[in-house]
């Protein structure tokens, strides 16, 4: 061998295994995203035009992105908000909702580790107001 | 560099910005092959009170396509977390760490390590600690030790290591990236009528004293190719959330959405020096089944066009290959779909026709006794381009063969330039401080934070 590679002045010591090591234990529970989810998950399927705006509405909790929005402006967006059904599903942390285009009611909104896109004039209006 | 902040997008963000890829036969366990893949280049060693860390927010992947689509067929996936034991204190350690779960550790990280094969995932490890950075003698005093106890063997015969490396990769930089002045050449460089008089000298290397963090897998040749397919394809990709907010109340981002890929790398200096400017955050951004897009910046590379004109006479043949707007098949065979059987006597690492920017290893040639860091080009097929090994000399390599020293492997009639045979920017792993190892990570230990960039540190004080 050349005496650059191998002409070592420290090893790497002793191996030990830190943690919980296991081998080929199913996936289950633990949610590890794939690398290029391009579909939206079930978590995304059950995202409603409703459930965004009760994301939106609790603001302390979820990020709320907006851009390209219209010049309207409105009464505050929370205040306008339809009141939270405790039997919605909840999505584990923030929400974020992205306006892409509010005159098409283009929007794309982002949870957990998906992302689905939704055309909804009447709900890209209201948080163009919101942000009035 | 090989792809140390190598697109204008990725190097304003470099936790994920990945550095350097390396795949090879496991010397001391040829029954393995080694992946590693550098992340958040050129660290200072001393760059603290917040030393570098993986990114907790970044989903890292070293991917394996062993069927020659150029899609991952086998990924590796690492996410980090970060631990604070002390919140109220400004140091990183408390005390001396001399294990790895001292006490004194304040600020450290685990990783989960997940399988990916088809639809299939594995969690195969989880909470796997990462080491401290080498921070100097009374805060890292046995950091050997400490690294060593962050190597974790893990069921199936894999190994795993995540942290602090010295940066093997050895590059001058400041001369390639000052007009490709090469300074063992710069005697035949172009002055563009400057006053100045340049003569030759020795390659300084840049990436000397400078520390990268690795990702570092070790795994049975068995579980990564498919029988009778000994060849496979490696990269690594950094993927962030979709959606990012700067919560102001929490100082701190916040993400959410679908992980999309924001780094990635392949072949050493691809998206560096053959990829043009306006393609490089795209590229970024794709698999490598995409690589049509970018055949032709292989094919007709910018570097080969410009090396007569940087070296005046230098390169006659290599200018008469450009001007006729022949496309060098040799450069695609060696990035873009392997080699194939009957260009290198006794030698592939052929995966198929899809043109994708892997970096490919034929698992069944052995490690060599006496390697030689030119690789193929050296004569040793256990070195680059079939795979990488940690000292082996890519950027002498790629540049021979863009100045068309391997044009005449898939045309006979041509003959290189005398000079294809001899540019080098004139650096050997005996520039690289820290030393290599010849055992997993292979990487040197991490250039110390007290003792660098002293070049010859004082012995350690006794303890």
């Amino acid at each position: 061998m050349n005496s650059y590679y191998y002409n070592l002045l420290e090893s790497s010591g002793a191996t030990f295994a830190v943690g919980n090591v296991h081998a080929n234990q199913p996936w289950k529970g633990f949610v590890m995203p794939s690398q290029d989810a391009k579909g939206p998950s079930e978590q995304a399927r059950r995202l409603s035009r409703r459930s965004i705006l009760r994301g939106a509405a609790t603001a302390g909790a979820a990020g709320l992105a907006v851009t390209a929005i219209g010049s309207a402006a409105s009464p505050a967006f929370a205040a306008t908000a339809p009141a939270q059904s405790h039997s919605a599903p909840q999505a584990a942390g923030p929400i974020m909702v992205h306006v892409r285009d509010a005159k098409s009611g283009d929007i794309e909104v982002f949870s957990g580790t998906s992302k689905t896109r939704l055309r909804d004039k009447d709900l890209a209006a209201r948080i163009a107001r919101a942000m009035g | 560099m090989s792809s140390h902040r190598e697109a204008p997008e990725i190097s304003k963000d470099p936790v994920a910005d990945s550095t350097d890829v390396y795949a090879f036969v496991s010397p001391d366990k040829p029954d393995t092959v080694t992946l590693i893949a550098n992340y958040i280049p050129l660290q200072e060693p001393a760059g603290g009170p917040n030393f570098y860390e993986f990114g907790d927010d970044v989903l890292y992947s070293i991917h394996i396509d062993n069927n020659g689509d150029g899609y991952a067929d086998i990924s590796y996936e690492f996410r980090f977390s970060t631990q604070v034991l002390d919140e109220n204190t400004f140091l990183y350690n408390t005390g001396p760490i001399e294990a790895i779960d001292s006490p004194y550790f304040n600020r450290r990280q685990f990783y989960d390590l997940t399988v990916v094969s088809g639809h299939s995932q594995h969690t195969i490890g989880t909470n796997l600690a990462c080491p401290p950075c080498n921070i100097g003698p009374l805060s890292t005093p046995n950091y050997s030790f400490v690294a060593g106890q962050a190597i974790h063997k893990l069921h199936n015969g894999i190994t795993v290591f995540a942290g602090q490396r010295a940066e093997g990769f050895y590059v001058d930089l400041g001369s390639i990236f000052d007009l490709g002045d090469l300074r063992p050449f710069e005697a035949l460089h172009n002055t563009f009528g400057l006053p100045v008089k340049l003569s030759a000298a020795p390659g300084v290397n840049d990436t000397n004293d400078l520390n990268v963090h690795s990702i570092a897998i070790q795994v049975p040749i068995s579980a990564v190719t498919r029988k009778g397919h000994p060849s496979i394809g490696v990269w690594t990709t950094a993927s962030r959330q979709s959606a990012t907010v700067w919560d102001a109340d929490n100082g701190q981002n916040v993400s959410s959405g679908p992980w999309r890929q924001v780094s990635r790398l392949g072949n050493p200096l691809v998206n560096e020096v053959i990829n043009p400017l306006g393609k490089k955050d795209l590229w970024n951004t794709l698999p490598p089944s995409d690589d049509k897009r970018f055949a032709e910046y292989v094919a007709h590379p910018g570097l080969a066009a410009l090396l007569p004109t940087l070296y005046p006479g230098v390169f006659p043949n290599l200018a008469a290959l450009v001007k006729a707007g022949t496309a060098r098949a040799d450069l695609e065979a060696i990035l873009l779909t392997g080699i194939p059987t009957g260009i290198v006597p006794g030698f592939t690492n052929y995966t198929g026709p899809v043109l994708a920017d892997m970096l490919r290893l034929n698992t069944s040639i052995p490690p060599t006794a006496k390697p030689n860091i030119l690789g193929l080009i050296g004569g040793d097929a256990a070195g680059f381009p079939n795979g990488r090994r940690v000292f082996d000399d890519v950027v002498t390599v790629e540049i021979r063969a863009i100045a068309g020293a391997t044009y005449a492997l898939v045309d006979k009639t041509y003959t290189p330039d005398a000079a294809a045979g001899e540019v080098t920017d004139g650096l050997t792993p005996s520039d690289v401080s820290s030393p290599y190892l010849d055992v997993f990570p292979y990487l040197g230990v991490p250039y110390s934070g007290y003792y660098t960039p002293d070049a010859t540190p004082p012995a350690p004080p006794a303890f």
